[in-house]
């Protein structure tokens, strides 16, 4: 891996702790994805940036460079390896052993799946998506419905206003929220030979609105200042008002994807604080109402009890640090929060 | 794999990597696990 490219090019490993009376075991083991055999058989990297092919050795032409390192979830029987660059790879959750990728039976078509599909607290059904769902630099963001039983039951598709990173998006009882901020890529940029991603703060930042039954044509875009929503909590709403809570900064948060025009890295831009927006579906205009709830606490990584997703929640967890509390908070810090923040 | 992390900023101190596949049967335990506890915690990371 170059010095300088993104921690997230790093190949995925997946590990589980078995509880049961009174005793733990553990085990760990790669996922053996084409990219981690093919580096394997060579007995060196042959992979360059990180989401770049036109950087990889020549002799990998072709070969998925995904590295299956981001979110690994159980749904519908199977433990799933996720990074939003690919489709999901099954892992057997007694061996760990790889079993390949999973496209749900023929009925996922994306080439890419979301790390963070949501499935809603009550009737199990998954929501996930896959952007540059056409190709490399595309703005195609596919969404798909799943049911329980790893049925595909709807596809939509929908062009964003530009081709961003898409890591996370939010559920309500009734609506799909959308996250688009200045992290982008283009295949002029790709051919340049640059790691997939780079900040661009002259462009708004948006909000896709999409009913959970509708049609893809009902997207509805609201635009907003530079920020990045890289993890979201969760949503609900209630008249047509929808309230969000995500964890968010006000510019790039990630030091290692450079701004395009070559300003330098700031971090007080990327500090990532709890935010409340709140958006009337009926008056896109109008724009977003955000609200810093808790602006000394900077953290990321944030989350609900899963088994609220959908609808009404009252608690979120993400890993924060407090400027008072800087030995305890030293402490709580996980070590990929301080990336991050 | 002949891969070099040893000048990745972010791959240093708690985050190097520790690049082995792994079992180990009975880990130690500080404390003691409830009785009632029987499930799997399950995580995948970069490495």
């Amino acid at each position: 891996m170059f010095a300088d490219d993104s921690p997230f090019a790093a190949d995925g490993i997946a590990s589980t702790f078995r509880i049961a009376d009174g005793s733990c075991d553990f085990t760990a083991r790669f996922v053996e994805t084409p990219r981690y055999l093919a580096n394997r058989q060579a007995r060196r990297q042959l992979f360059g940036y990180y989401r770049n092919p036109f950087t990889d050795d020549p002799s990998v032409a072709g070969v998925s460079g995904t590295v299956s390192n981001t979110n690994i979830i159980m749904f519908n029987g199977k433990m799933l390896a996720l990074k939003e660059d690919a489709l999901p790879y099954e892992v057997d959750p007694a061996t760990l052993q790889t079993g390949g990728s999973y496209d749900f039976g023929g009925g996922y078509k994306a080439p890419t799946f979301t790390a963070h599909p949501k499935i809603d607290g009550r009737t199990g059904e998954m929501i996930a998506f896959g952007y540059e769902a056409e190709g490399l630099a595309s703005n195609a963001i596919w969404i798909y419905t799943i049911d329980p039983g790893g049925m595909v039951t709807s596809e939509r598709k929908l062009a964003a206003p530009y081709m961003s990173m898409v890591h996370d998006i939010a559920i309500s009882q009734n609506y799909i929220l959308i996250p688009v901020y200045g992290m982008v890529s283009s295949m002029e940029r790709l051919h340049q030979g640059k790691v997939h991603w780079g900040w661009d703060d002259r462009i708004p930042s948006y909000i896709g609105i999409v009913p959970r039954n509708g049609d893809a044509s009902e997207v509805v875009w609201i635009a907003g200042p530079e920020m990045a929503m890289v993890h979201t909590f969760s949503a609900t709403d209630e008249g047509g008002v929808i309230t969000l809570h995500a964890a968010v900064s006000d510019s790039n948060p990630f030091p290692f994807f450079p701004d395009v025009n070559g300003k330098p890295f700031n971090p007080a831009g990327a500090r990532t604080t709890i935010r409340k927006y709140t958006f009337d579906v009926a008056r896109p205009q109008a724009g977003w109402q955000e609200e810093t709830l808790f602006p000394e606490w900077a953290g990321a990584l944030s989350r609900i009890d899963d088994r609220y997703l959908g609808h009404p929640y009252r608690y979120g967890f993400l890993t924060a640090a407090h400027p008072h509390e800087a030995m305890a908070g030293q402490r709580r810090i996980s070590p990929m929060s301080s990336w991050w923040t | 794999m002949t891969l070099s992390y040893a000048h990745h900023p972010a791959l240093r101190g708690p985050m190097e990597p520790a690049r082995f596949n792994s079992e180990v049967f009975d880990c130690e335990v500080i404390g003691t696990i409830p009785p009632g506890l029987n499930g799997t915690f399950i995580r995948v990371g970069a490495e």
